[in-house]
Formats: C-alpha cells, sequence, structure tokens
C-alpha cells in the first residue's frame, strides 16, 4: 500500500511539472504549436493564433493568424475600386522568421498604396510552411474559389517542387490528367491526430513533437565532438533541377490563368525551367534584386547573422523584395487599368 | 565542455564511478586533475598548456616563498608570481585590446600601429582560474595559510573542473583544506548535488537560454526593434545573465558536492537587493569579495597612508579614501569582465552609485538582516535598486557605441509597437519566474530548495520532472554557452 502511495504521489508531482512547463513554455512563447489537421483540407494554421517563432526558426518572428488560418489580415473584398493581391507559396511567404510588420508583403503593400492613384491594392498572405506546387494548385484553386481575388502571386523556388510530406490533399498525374489525391483522410497519422486532439494546442506535446523530429540525430547531439563525422557526400556544383510531369502540366495549369503572376527566387535553374514553360504569364523575378543585394550591399539575402546560420530571407531581403514586388505590381495595376479603360470597360 | 551539454553528463557518468571507486586519495586527485583536463581541453586542448604552466609556476614560487627567510625576497617572489599571473592574464585578454585602443588614438596623430594587432583566442575561463592563483599567492604572502605541498592536491584546486572555467572563484584557504583530504561524499552531498544539478539547469536551460534568445535577436538588431521592445531586451537580458550565471553557479556546486567538495555561495537572491552596496553582496559573491580582499582594501590601505588631512576640499577624507578605491576596484572589475570599454562604463556606473550611496547612506555598515516583506519602503528601495541596475546592464549587453545610442534614441523617440502587449506578458512571465524561484530560495534559505518538501515521492516526482523536461528541451534546441564563459 505504501508503495502505491509513493508511486501515486510520485506521479502527481510529475503531472504537475508538466503543467508547469506547459504553461512556461506557452507563456514565454517558446513552443507554440500552430498546425491543426483539418479533415477536408489538411493541414492549416490555427486561426486567430499570435506565433512566435524563436525557436522553430533562425530569426525572431511574430505573426497573428486570421480567422481563417493565414498570416496577416483576412481576405475582404472592399469592392470593384480595390486591388486583392493573394500571394500563395511555401515558408517564404509565411516569413515567419520575421515580423509581419517587416514581411515583404507588408513592405509591398504600404508601398503599392502610396503610388497608386485613387485605388487601394491589399496583399493576403496564403503562405505556409512545405507547400509544394502539387499542393499549392489546390490552394489556388481553393482561394480563386472562395475569394476571387484580382491577381495570384505564387512564388516559386527549389523548395516548391519537392513531393509533399504533409497531411495535405495533392494534384497527381493520371495518365494526362490531374486528379486530387485526399488519402490522407485515412491515413495513420490523421487517426492518432484525431485521438490526441485535446493535446493539439499543448506546448509540452510540441516539444515532444520536436524531440521525436530530432530523434534520427541523437548519436550526434549526445557525443558532440566524439560523434564521428560522417563523409558528406560529392557536392555537384551545378545539379541539374529537372521538373516532373506533374510540376510540368501544374505550371501549364496556372499559366492558362490570367490572374496568375509568377515570383521567382534566387534559384538559377529553376527561375530558367520555369520561364520555358510559362511563356505566357507575367512574371517577377526576384533573382537580379537578391543578386545585386548580394554584390553591392554584401548581405546574403539567406544568411542570419545572429544564428549564423544559412535559410530563409533575412530582414533585408524582405524590404527590397517588397520593393521590387511593389514596383512591379504598381507597373502591373496601371497598366491593366489603362488597358480596360481603352477598351472601354469601366468598374 | 559545457555544463549544458549532453556529453557533460556522459563524462559526469563515467567520472564519478572511476573516481568512487579509487580508495587512495592521492588517486582520487590525479584522476580528477586527469578529468579536469579532459573537460577543459574539449574546447581546445591547447588551452591545457597554460593551464599547466601557470599552475607549475605558481606552486613552486608558493613554496619559495613560504620558505624564503627575509620579507625582501618574500616580496620580490610574490612580485614575479603575481606579474606571471598578470602576464598571462593581459596578454592573452587585454593586449589586443589596448592596442585597438592606442591605435585609434596614434591615427590621430597619423602613426599606424595596426601591425601590432595579432590573433590571440582567449583561453576559456582564464580570468577565473588567474583570480585563483592570484589569491593564493596572497594568502600565501600574507601568511594566512601555508604553501601548498602537494603539486597534485594544487593542480585540482586550480583545474577542479567543476570551478575551473566560470567560478565560484574559491580561496585557496577554502578548497586546499578539502583538496588535501580524501574526499568522500556523504549520502546528503550526493542528494544536495543532484537537485543543484537539476535546479541550476533549469535555471540556465529554460530561463537564461530562452530569454537569451530574445535578447540575442533584439540587441542583434536594434534598429528592427520598437521601443517597448527593446525595452522588453533590455529586461530579458537582465533574466538572461541572473538565470545563466547563477544556474551556472548552481551546477558547479552540485557537481562539486558529488565528489565531496563544498563551494561557496556565489549568488544570494541579487534582485531583492534594497541598495547597491547590498547588490553586490549578493551578486557574483565570489568576485565581489575576490575585489574587495586583494583589491579595494589594499588601495584603501595605500590611499589613507598618504592622506594626512582629515579633510580635503571640505570632504572627509574617510570618504575619499572610499570614493578613489571604490571608483578604481569598479573600474578594473567591469575591465575584468571584458576587455572593452563598454564594460568599463559598466563598472564605472557601479562605482558612481556606490559612492553616491556613500554619501546619502546614514548607516556606515550595511546589515545583511533579512528582508521585510510586503513593506512599501523596502518595495521601493527594491525597485529603485534595480532600475538602477537595469540601466547599467544595458552598457554591459551593448557591444559598440552605435548601439547605446540607438537604445537611447528608440527611447526618446517613441515608436509604438502593435506588439506591445505580448512583450510585455512575455517579460512579465521570466520576470515572475525569477522573482518566484528567488522567492523561495530566500524564505527556504536553500539553492537546493525542492529538498526542503518533507514528502520523499513528491520531492523526487518534481526533481525527475524538472530534469527529464529540461533535458528535452536541451535536445531539441541549440546549445547556448554560459555567458561568464568568455569573461
Amino acid at each position: 500500500m505504501k508503495v502505491i502511495n509513493s508511486i501515486f504521489i510520485f506521479s502527481i508531482a510529475l503531472i504537475l511539472t508538466i503543467i508547469f512547463f506547459e504553461a512556461l513554455l506557452s507563456f514565454c512563447g517558446m513552443m507554440i504549436p500552430i498546425i491543426k489537421i483539418d479533415s477536408n483540407v489538411g493541414e492549416r494554421y490555427i486561426p486567430n493564433k499570435m506565433c512566435c517563432s524563436i525557436s522553430v526558426s533562425e530569426g525572431f518572428g511574430l505573426a497573428k493568424t486570421n480567422s481563417e488560418g493565414w498570416f496577416g489580415k483576412k481576405f475582404v473584398d472592399n469592392g470593384l475600386s480595390d486591388i486583392s493581391i493573394a500571394v500563395i507559396g511555401n515558408s517564404y511567404v509565411s516569413s515567419r522568421q520575421v515580423f509581419y510588420r517587416d514581411n515583404f508583403l507588408s513592405i509591398s503593400e504600404e508601398l503599392t498604396n502610396k503610388n497608386l492613384n485613387k485605388t487601394i491594392a491589399s496583399y493576403f498572405n496564403f503562405g505556409r510552411q512545405a507547400m509544394p506546387l502539387t499542393e499549392l494548385l489546390f490552394i489556388k484553386e481553393e482561394i480563386s474559389s472562395i475569394h476571387n481575388p484580382d491577381y495570384i502571386l505564387i512564388l516559386l523556388n527549389a523548395h516548391s517542387f519537392n513531393t509533399t510530406s504533409r497531411q495535405v490533399p495533392y494534384y497527381k498525374l493520371m495518365g494526362d490528367s490531374l486528379v486530387l489525391d485526399s488519402t490522407f483522410k485515412e491515413s495513420p497519422m490523421l487517426r492518432t491526430y484525431r485521438k490526441l486532439q485535446i493535446f493539439s494546442n499543448s506546448s509540452v506535446f510540441f516539444l515532444g513533437y520536436r524531440v521525436k523530429n530530432k530523434l534520427p540525430q541523437l548519436w550526434k547531439i549526445l557525443f558532440d565532438k566524439f560523434y564521428p563525422s560522417e563523409e558528406e557526400p560529392e557536392q555537384n556544383n551545378d545539379p541539374i533541377f529537372s521538373l516532373s510531369d506533374v510540376n510540368k502540366v501544374i505550371l501549364e495549369k496556372l499559366e492558362s490563368d490570367k490572374k496568375v503572376i509568377f515570383l521567382l527566387d534566387l534559384d538559377y535553374d529553376v527561375s530558367n525551367k520555369v520561364k520555358t514553360i510559362t511563356t505566357q504569364s507575367q512574371i517577377i523575378d526576384l533573382r537580379p534584386t537578391l543578386l545585386k543585394m548580394k554584390t553591392e550591399q554584401g548581405i546574403d539575402p539567406n544568411y542570419w547573422a545572429i544564428e549564423k546560420l544559412p535559410g530563409h530571407w533575412n530582414i533585408p531581403a524582405h524590404k527590397v523584395i517588397g520593393e521590387e514586388i511593389a514596383n512591379n505590381m504598381i507597373k502591373i495595376i496601371n497598366n491593366n487599368q489603362i488597358t480596360r479603360h481603352n477598351e472601354g470597360f469601366m468598374p | 565542455m559545457a555544463f549544458n551539454s549532453f556529453i557533460f553528463f556522459i563524462f559526469l557518468g563515467l567520472v564519478i564511478p572511476v573516481f568512487y571507486a579509487f580508495s587512495k586519495k592521492s588517486s582520487k586527485n590525479l584522476f580528477l586533475v586527469f578529468a579536469s583536463y579532459v573537460f577543459y581541453g574539449y574546447w581546445d586542448w591547447r588551452f591545457c598548456s597554460l593551464l599547466a604552466f601557470s599552475t607549475i609556476v605558481d606552486f613552486f614560487l608558493g613554496k619559495l616563498m613560504h620558505s624564503a627567510i627575509n620579507d625582501k625576497k618574500r616580496r620580490i617572489i610574490f612580485i614575479i608570481s603575481l606579474f606571471s599571473d598578470l602576464g598571462i592574464l593581459g596578454f592573452f585578454k587585454y593586449f589586443n585590446f589596448f592596442i585597438d585602443s592606442f591605435q585609434s588614438l596614434s591615427a590621430q596623430f597619423g602613426v599606424n600601429i595596426d601591425f601590432l594587432h595579432t590573433c590571440i583566442i582567449i583561453p576559456i575561463g582564464i580570468s577565473f582560474y588567474t583570480f585563483k592563483n592570484i589569491s593564493y599567492t596572497i594568502e600565501v604572502y600574507q601568511k594566512k595559510i601555508p604553501a601548498a605541498n602537494n603539486l597534485v592536491d594544487y593542480a585540482l584546486f586550480v583545474s577542479f573542473f567543476p570551478v575551473m572555467v566560470a567560478g565560484p572563484i574559491e580561496r585557496a584557504s577554502n578548497l586546499l583544506p578539502q583538496l588535501s583530504k580524501k574526499l568522500i561524499p556523504s549520502s546528503s552531498q550526493i542528494k544536495e548535488g543532484i537537485a543543484l544539478i537539476a535546479m541550476g539547469l533549469f535555471r540556465k536551460v529554460m530561463i537564461g537560454d530562452t530569454a537569451g534568445r530574445y535578447v540575442d535577436h533584439i540587441f542583434g538588431d536594434l534598429e528592427t526593434y520598437k521601443s517597448i521592445e527593446v525595452i522588453s531586451g533590455l529586461v530579458l537580458f537582465s533574466v538572461q545573465i541572473y538565470a545563466d550565471f547563477s544556474g551556472y553557479s548552481h551546477i558547479a556546486r552540485g557537481t562539486a558536492k558529488l565528489f565531496g567538495v563544498e563551494i561557496m555561495r556565489n549568488f544570494e537572491q541579487p534582485y531583492f537587493s534594497r541598495n547597491i552596496a547590498e547588490f553586490w553582496k549578493r551578486w557574483h559573491i565570489s568576485l565581489s569579495s575576490w575585489f574587495m580582499n586583494y583589491l579595494f582594501l589594499p588601495i584603501a590601505y595605500s590611499i589613507s597612508r598618504k592622506l594626512t588631512k582629515l579633510r580635503y576640499f571640505s570632504i572627509k577624507a574617510d570618504y575619499l579614501v572610499y570614493s578613489l578605491a571604490v571608483m578604481a576596484t569598479f573600474l578594473l572589475c567591469g575591465l575584468w569582465h571584458g576587455a572593452a570599454w563598454t564594460f568599463v562604463i559598466w563598472g564605472g556606473m557601479h562605482g558612481v552609485y556606490l559612492v553616491l550611496y556613500k554619501l546619502f547612506s546614514k548607516k556606515s555598515n550595511i546589515p545583511f538582516k533579512k528582508i521585510q516583506f510586503p513593506n512599501i519602503k523596502t518595495i521601493f528601495n527594491i525597485l529603485t535598486t534595480n532600475i538602477l541596475v537595469l540601466f547599467t546592464w544595458l552598457f554591459f549587453r551593448c557591444t559598440s557605441w552605435h548601439s547605446i545610442r540607438l537604445f537611447f534614441s528608440k527611447i526618446i523617440y517613441w515608436e509604438d509597437s502593435e506588439y506591445a502587449l505580448w512583450f510585455i506578458k512575455t517579460t512579465a512571465t521570466f520576470v515572475i519566474l525569477v522573482f518566484i524561484t528567488d522567492l523561495i530560495e530566500y524564505t527556504t534559505g536553500r539553492h537546493d530548495f525542492i529538498l526542503s518538501i518533507k514528502s520523499k515521492p513528491f520531492r523526487y516526482g518534481l526533481l525527475t520532472g524538472l530534469f527529464m523536461l529540461t533535458l528535452l528541451f536541451m535536445f531539441q534546441s541549440k546549445i547556448s554557452p554560459f555567458l561568464y564563459l568568455k569573461f
């Protein structure tokens, strides 16, 4: 009886410590889970949540999700006189490494509106980490059908062509046509998630999840310098980027939508391949701007000096990207307004 | 190796059983010296040669000093020993600092001495073990302790790994007698040791490192942040430096206890201080008492011998002596912390605070009595002291004049932040956490206060949870070095 009593008291103390850690981790903003899995649309950000990304990214980012589970302001159609620009893409769009005010979309919006007459342009962030093109098309179709924005900016970089590893619906090729794969709905991961859904907001659970993801590096972390260094695979200095058939078809499909404007990142091969396929689309190529920043200012757009790590775009990169997008969008919007006016289109 | 790394715990797990397996005092000590050199050499094996050199020099000079027949000879040996210790410290830590300072001065006259700048790696913990060596030399010179007879015991005094790289700066009079006996830890020492390690690790990893991540980002790019955010950064830095260093000291004391060695307490809830003099009795106690004994008192003594009048410029001679000695001590204390003028200013500000406090304080001796809670006057005094200390941390944290100017401009030209509430909430969480842990430490009088819980299963449940969750957090995050390692 005494042993059972001791075990009981020991467990109570353990649980109290876990509760204490839960409060500590969430109040100090260190471990805040922000992903939920929706039965229909898969992984999304939890709506109306203030997200601090200091322990999960190379920068220090603060941003709040809106009621639809995207960062930044909620999509609002302010009528025909206003311009809505939806920006879709992976973690480079959601940009959890910087404060939302320093995100390239906030900068673009401010600059665009400074230079536009009468109309107000609003940029809406539809970025989410690890969103490959196969999933991006699904998100794009969802946004087009629900919100019907005036322009859709699609960011593409090397990561956009990875295969999906997430619990999301995605497009695959069957024969010559694209088919939506929603098998995630029956995945064991989703079943486990449903069982443990009550803990989906728990910081301690999130900590456990991050520990689980780091387990492959267990021996390296434990033995540090004594861990035999792995031979680095021979690096190919000029990796040839190849586009899969499904991605090619998706790009062609996106190109057919005249609202779509492609945003191309630094990756030379990716930009070239995309340009050869999407010859009819409008493209904002960020590469020259980012290279200029690198050569003229000596700032690597992907280097984080504080953490001494390469990663997503840093704050100076967001600034120049925001300016570049704003300059391009002002031209595009003005051109379209003139064209519409010449064609006798009156909003 | 850092205390907050897994390799340290593996190292500890290997060293402890081997140490317990040895039965002879000499083998135990020799093995601990070996383990300490492995611990130190893990950073860079080249550092070990410098450590061994200064150990051997001070050991033999100490013996010579002890056996010297006349005072003149003793004095010469004492000066040689001091010169050797300070020479090593000065060269490795301050050579480039002074060269750079002269460089900027000589550049005004068109003279370039940049060629003198050399690439010197500062050995980790050099200030700490050098100060330990100096304290030994002074105490032997003053005949307070006899010179160490056994090189292994002395080498262990200098290199004992729990306290080698970041203190507490143990005095030879406390540590050497312990090391000259056979080290056998008692069961209560083992319990206390484990509790101190768990609680120190929690302080360091969960409070210090987490607050530190915000601090690094905010102070790393001050321009990006708004007024309230940079103020939060400063408050968080005061939390970080305290949690980091007191956490380190807890782990150091806890580890030493596992080998049967008792180390002095280094922190006693410094942010509960009611005045600046009390702050220095509670903050980094081993360093402040070192400066008191080996710098302040000798300086004060030598100045007072030269003053013959009772008043100078209508200032009491006593007060003048105190002020000059305090200022000299704290300017050097600042320089000890880092080879940069910002640290010198930090020390100078504390010196000015103390001089002013002495001027307005009615009591000549500040009693280290129990603080009365809650008492409006006490709370006011504590808050005022904390604000004054907080202000000095700015100079401690900023690495350049540009950052300091930027910080002030952020305060003067106030910019509202859309994240103000978030910053206030987050900063308050850290402050409250430190306040609560300190309050419990204060009321129980123990750094290992979990052990004061009567129910054993409850006590061990808390300790297990605390230790396991901290290790899990440590596993998935980047290891942050202890702030004081670089000093």
